[in-house]
């Protein structure tokens, strides 16, 4: 990386930093409760709808095709060692702390991400965004603030709902094809799963959620060009949010190995 | 009438004394090492409807968002309605901002919200209005621009004829001295434009509210116009009243005026040598 591209990176970066920071003045306890500095719940439970009731059906199919692989490639191995009756406590483990808050986080970047990021250039390119400047209205309140708050919320439930269909997944193949008894498969991963591995599996969700939001807002806003713009946009939205959401799980990966 | 520009622009004939709303002085601008604004002066007096003529990518958008703040130039001044735009804060700028009316050359409605809520929520924001009289003075500026019946409709169920109206509506909302019309009539039928144009004419009338339109449409500029400037090159090369702008000698104005395909608009843009911007100068001998 050349000292020119690294500025661009840092400036980009700031300038992304600034961004988020602007949305959560609009978030701070201060600000919602004063008349005119609260940011819509209209706004705000559009967004909820949006990121939750919007994106399960993909998750449904994503979460529990995934939930059946992992459960077919394991069950493989584990009959040959001959602990087929561990399959439940690793999938169940490996979807909780691992699998459905990352798929639900890429999942996120295709939909939430590629759908605000081009929201957000097509506003840019029709002038909206320079029309809530003329009127002296943050776009930052409006547009990013109930989009942040929003994922907020619906993310961790979102991240808990793939929890439940990996794992449902995982026991159609245990059940159907391996003859396991469903209420004993359920017991078993109950069993396996700590309060700390659902606290990580959702804080991973939470911190995917935002990631994406936030880097798709900024590509939007940026956006130059027409609809060429826009696609490009979109593009990076995508592709940057799916590479910071890996990044972000070997992050709070390593952080929570640490914490133990 | 003046033929080049001139430090400073005389007020309008028979209004020797009126305010000075907008004034522009020595405006450079540059983007991307293309220099766009060249040492334009600009006075706007209170109540008057300036008109901005000039061919696409002159500056003329750019001069109105010099205005609102939205740009800053690389060189002059520009006060609008007594304060120093390019020494404002972010926070003043806000301030200023809803002083100045701006539609846009499309509209630019906001997509999420009803014609209603596009109105109301620049009002939610700037007044302490109930939500009652924020309703009664919706209408009331949908009605002035004939569209009282749209207040449930989507910005997407309007014509574009009809956008531009709202867009104009709202752009009155709080009232605004100064209002800056970006290309109104960009897209419109004739019908629509003219219907258009008479809002413009009646607001400046009725209400005394400055206006400067930036518009391509001649016979609109000329029905409106209490003065017009003619850009080009970044500079104000023509400048006077309608019946002096329609008998006008300059050939730049004159072509630009008449429509025609050929003349000194066009030729300033040709390239000398087209063998050696097409084949390279290696290539020539």
């Amino acid at each position: 990386m050349g000292p020119g591209m690294m500025r661009r990176t840092m400036i980009a970066v700031g300038d992304w930093g600034s961004a988020v920071g602007q949305a959560l003045y609009w978030l701070t306890p201060s600000r919602l409760r004063s008349r005119t500095g609260v940011v819509p719940a209209r706004l705000v439970i559009e967004q909820i709808d949006r990121f939750s009731i919007g994106v399960m059906p993909l998750l449904v199919v994503v979460l529990g095709f995934v939930g059946m692989i992992l459960a077919l490639q394991l069950a493989t191995i584990l009959e040959i060692l001959g602990v087929v009756e561990f399959l439940p406590n690793i999938v169940g483990i490996a979807m909780v702390r691992e699998m459905a808050p990352l798929l639900t986080g890429v999942v996120l970047s295709g939909f939430a991400g590629a759908s605000i990021a081009s929201e957000i250039g097509s506003m840019k390119v029709s002038e909206e965004l320079h029309a809530y400047e003329s009127f002296s209205i943050s776009p930052t309140r409006y547009l990013l603030a109930p989009r942040l708050l929003g994922i907020a919320i619906a993310a961790p439930l979102v991240t808990a709902l793939g929890f439940y269909i990996g794992i449902g997944g995982g026991l159609v193949i245990a059940e159907g094809i391996l003859g396991m008894e469903w209420g004993q498969y359920l017991a078993r991963t109950a069993a396996a799963l700590k309060v700390e591995d659902v606290v990580l599996g959702l804080v991973k969700g939470e911190v995917f959620g935002l990631t994406v939001v936030s880097i798709a807002w900024f590509e939007g806003s940026r956006v130059t060009g027409g609809a060429l713009g826009v696609g490009r946009a979109t593009t990076a939205a995508v592709v940057k949010s799916v590479v910071a959401v890996i990044a972000a799980d070997l992050f709070l990966t390593v952080l929570f190995y640490q914490i133990g | 009438m003046n033929d080049t520009t001139q430090n400073s622009t005389p007020p309008p004939v028979g209004y020797p004394e009126r305010e000075v709303v907008v004034q522009m002085k020595d405006i450079h601008l540059a983007f991307d090492g293309r220099q766009i604004l060249r040492g334009i002066d600009l006075t706007v007096y209170r109540g008057e409807t300036l008109v901005i003529l000039g061919g696409s990518g002159c500056g003329k958008s750019t001069l109105l968002n010099c205005m609102t703040g939205s740009l800053v130039p690389d060189r002059g001044t520009v006060e609008v309605l007594g304060s120093h735009v390019c020494d404002l804060t972010e926070k003043q700028l806000d301030s200023h901002r809803i002083k100045v009316g701006f539609l846009f050359q499309h509209g630019a409605l906001f997509q999420s919200m009803n014609v209603r809520d596009n109105l109301a929520c620049v009002l939610r924001e700037h007044s302490t209005l109930t939500e009652e009289e924020i309703d009664i003075l919706v209408k009331m500026k949908l009605e002035l621009v004939g569209l009282r019946h749209t207040v449930d409709l989507r910005p997407s169920q309007l014509s574009g004829g009809m956008r531009k109206r709202v867009a104009l509506a709202r752009a009155l909302v709080l009232d605004p001295p100064l209002m800056l019309y970006d290309e109104p009539g960009a897209g419109l039928d004739p019908v629509s434009l003219a219907g258009v144009d008479r809002i413009i004419a009646t607001l400046a009338r009725v209400l005394g509210i400055t206006s400067l339109v930036v518009t391509h449409h001649m016979a609109s500029a000329l029905r409106i116009a209490d003065r017009l400037i003619f850009l080009h090159g970044g500079r104000v090369i023509v400048e006077g009243t309608p019946d002096e702008f329609r008998t006008h000698t300059n050939p730049l104005l004159r072509q630009f005026l008449d429509g025609a395909a050929e003349g000194p608009l066009t030729e300033a843009g040709v390239d000398d040598d087209y063998a050696v911007s097409l084949l390279g100068k290696e290539r020539r001998s």
